[in-house]
């Protein structure tokens, strides 16, 4: 360490890393890189780290284990309509732990969005997205439906049936959105599922929208070191310091992700349901789960009313901050029941959308 | 002023001309015959450059009535229209040129419904019957009336359909799978002239049916040849294959199909025992590789790599193939033969498959003992910080 700290600022990669979580706090660095990190591990820290303020710092961690993954997953894929479900099956049947590698991508693309979204909840709840937390809360309306969009771009790249079917579902209801429905069309590029389809699908789901969320994590992260961390409605509470207590807590609770991610990888593995053939349709396809209440929506309603009203949500959740004028502290009653009235309507919505199973 | 009347004359006279030329080759017989010259303009024969005058004679020039009809042929009596037809079609040297035969008209006065006509009887089927008059189509094209889909409902059977058992010959074979097979497009399944020929139609005797069904099924016939049935069934009056498959309401060939067995042998003789072992060896065999494939289908859904399963199963299915033909032998040994064969093959896929499928469910077991060194990890964890505290 001595050796390189003399001819590189170690201090300042460490400073650098932290900016992505785990040290909420400038760093010095003119300072020998020991100096700094027990500084920084000395910090005291709210107890955010319990449960439910460590969503945020569990999402980044799984966003960088897929991108590790599907690291290794890219190494084998080729996404072409006529390769790609070979590749898949080289991935998941011919490589050592590949199978076992594609399943923990495809369950981290759940986990990642369900973290995303319980997030946004916790937020809407503690009102966490008052002034000086606009930026906070915009940031992480746009993570969720990058995640998803991920997942969804993802989720067509097996190119066998389920997944193809599976997209025309999704696809469905995308399309009835009045501004991304067009864009979504034209990344799709029309109907029908063409031969391009792959190859643009796959260079957005592994560089350009991972880039733009670790974009966004990183904008998040500096607006807390700007603003600090949310300490809760006159929530004071003790302090720990980041070493032991809190990157020990979080270690803990990122092995028992770990678990769930590992042991439902093993014990619900989705399977191959055959190449995809747009000439015989896949019965029974649903879309997946965080779509299910967009089918419900267009389900109950004519489709583009459907659309302009999902539009309409988008653009009042990412505004909330601004349409929450209730002053002081508030209460936690209105928030709360709103936020249960809208999970009331979405959990609705997806029981309508999960009968187009039929 | 001048130039627009040149250049609009031009345009009127194709305007007026326009009707002609879309009835195709019927020059001016269209003004008067247009219904006629709209039946022919996509006939075979238009195609070919046949028009009006070729058959009916007069003057396609002329507007004039006088002019156009003089020297025109009366309609042709019923009874000649095959001689009048075969006249260009039972000449040689005009059809090579088309790549038709000549021999339809040869063909057709030693069939049934030729001799009827010869003999007087104008109800029999003459040529324009199943062709048309003017709406002639080649025989592949799928407007035709004699194209393999349309020839049994909009030909045959326009006269051999009827209400009552044994006389509905088209509501038969509508029924049958050979109809459902050309319906689905397979153009090599048996409509009526597959069975009855076309120009040379007639019904097959008793002794010549297994003659007519063993074009396609060879195999069968083979084995049917040398089984006791072959001259047993003919010597009963029962017609060969009809007796138990039916002759136009032909089903599919399951196990249903063994009922048929005590229609002349009783349920206590040697010959039910027989077709009951028979029967007996069929139904393990397709049920073995029902289970075979359900197994390959679950393994390659994990996925497993399945196509050396497949292949075998291949195979197998080749084996039952064949057996089935030779079920109408008669004989249970030979039989067997492939059965066993074919059995053997599902058997040893579903337990390879099992073996492979077993190895799997040993990840279940890994999560179990991670779950474990999780559970210490996570203790140790909080231990160690508590101990830092």
């Amino acid at each position: 360490v001595a050796w390189f700290e003399e001819r590189v600022n170690l201090t300042e990669i460490f400073s650098f890393i932290t900016t992505f979580g785990m040290a909420y706090g400038d760093i010095d660095t003119r300072r020998p890189l020991d100096e700094a990190v027990e500084d920084a591990f000395r910090k005291p820290h709210p107890v955010y780290v319990r449960w439910p303020h460590i969503l945020g710092i569990m999402a980044f961690v799984v966003f960088l284990f897929q991108g590790v993954t599907g690291l290794f997953l890219s190494f084998y894929y080729q996404p072409s309509p006529d390769a790609a479900y070979n590749s898949f099956l080289v991935i998941t049947r011919d490589t050592h732990l590949g199978w076992y590698i594609h399943q923990m991508h495809s369950w981290g693309s759940h986990i990642l969005i369900a973290l995303l979204l319980l997030r946004l909840c916790r937020f809407f709840f503690h009102r966490a997205y008052r002034s000086p937390r606009e930026l906070v809360w915009i940031v992480g309306v746009l993570l969720a439906l990058l995640a998803i969009y991920e997942a969804i771009s993802g989720s067509i790249l097996p190119w066998d049936q389920e997944a193809y079917w599976s997209f025309m579902r999704t696809a469905e209801a995308i399309r009835e959105l009045p501004v991304f429905g067009a864009i979504f069309g034209f990344l799709v590029g029309g109907y029908d599922l063409g031969p391009f389809l792959l190859p643009r699908f796959y260079v957005l789901h592994i560089m350009a929208v991972p880039l733009a969320i670790l974009a966004l994590f990183y904008l998040h992260f500096a607006t807390i070191r700007r603003i600090g961390l949310s300490r809760g409605d006159g929530d004071a509470g003790p302090e720990y310091p980041l070493y032991p207590d809190h990157i020990l807590n979080l270690l803990t609770v990122l092995v028992l992700l770990f678990g769930v991610i590992l042991t439902a990888a093993v014990v619900f593995p989705s399977l191959a349901t055959g190449a995809a053939d747009p000439y015989v349709a896949y019965e029974g396809v649903l879309p997946p789960w965080y779509m299910l209440p967009a089918h419900g929506l267009i389900e109950v309603l004519p489709g583009d009313v459907a659309g302009v009203l999902m539009m309409l949500s988008f653009v009042a959740l990412t505004a909330a901050p601004f349409l929450d004028r209730a002053r002081g502290e508030g209460s936690r009653v209105v928030s709360g029941s709103l936020l249960v009235v809208a999970l009331g309507l979405v959990v609705w919505l997806g029981y309508v959308g999960y009968g187009i199973r039929g | 002023m001048r130039s627009v009347e040149r250049s609009f004359l031009p345009l009127l006279a194709a305007l007026l001309a326009t009707p002609g030329d879309a009835l195709g080759n019927a020059g001016d017989c269209a003004r008067c015959h247009s219904e006629v010259a709209v039946q022919h303009r996509n006939s075979a024969h238009a195609f070919e450059d046949l028009t009006c005058v070729d058959c009916h004679g007069g003057d396609a020039t002329s507007t004039d009535v006088d002019t156009a009809h003089r020297g025109l042929r009366p309609a042709v009596p019923r009874a000649e229209i095959p001689e009048f037809c075969g006249g260009c079609h039972a000449d040689p040297v005009a059809m090579a040129a088309f790549g038709l035969p000549a021999d339809q008209l040869a063909l057709y006065q030693i069939s049934g419904h030729g001799r009827a006509l010869a003999a007087g009887d104008l109800t029999a089927a003459v040529c324009t019957d199943c062709h048309g008059v003017h709406d002639i189509y080649g025989v592949a094209d799928p407007a035709s009336a004699t194209q393999a889909r349309n020839v049994a409902s909009s030909d045959c059977g326009q006269c051999h359909a009827g209400s009552g058992a044994g006389t509905d010959v088209l509501g038969d074979y509508e029924g049958s799978v050979h109809h459902a097979a050309v319906q689905q497009g397979d153009m090599e399944a048996p409509s009526c002239v597959h069975c009855h020929g076309s120009h040379g139609a007639a019904p097959p005797g008793i002794g010549t049916v297994n003659r007519v069904c063993g074009q396609c099924h060879s195999e069968t016939r083979e084995a049917f040849r040398h089984s006791p049935h072959s001259e047993g069934i003919v010597a009963a009056g029962e017609p060969q294959c009809a007796a138990c498959h039916e002759n136009h309401r032909v089903g599919p060939a399951t196990a249903d199909l063994w009922s048929a067995c005590t229609d002349c042998h009783d349920e206590s003789s040697d010959a039910m025992r027989t077709g009951q072992k028979i029967l007996t060896l069929m139904q393990q065999t397709e049920d073995e590789m029902v289970r075979a494939r359900q197994s390959t289908a679950e393994a390659r859904a994990v996925p497993l790599d399945v196509r050396d399963y497949e292949a075998r199963l291949d195979l197998a299915a080749s084996y039952l193939a064949k057996a089935r033909p030779r079920t109408h032998s008669l004989d249970p040994e030979s039989v067997e033969e492939l059965t066993r064969k074919a059995r053997s093959i599902g058997e040893q896929v579903q337990a390879d498959v099992a073996g492979e499928l077993y190895v799997l469910e040993g990840r279940d077991l890994v999560v179990l003992f991670l779950w474990l060194y999780i559970v210490v990890t996570v203790a140790a964890l909080q231990l160690y910080r508590r101990s830092l505290r």
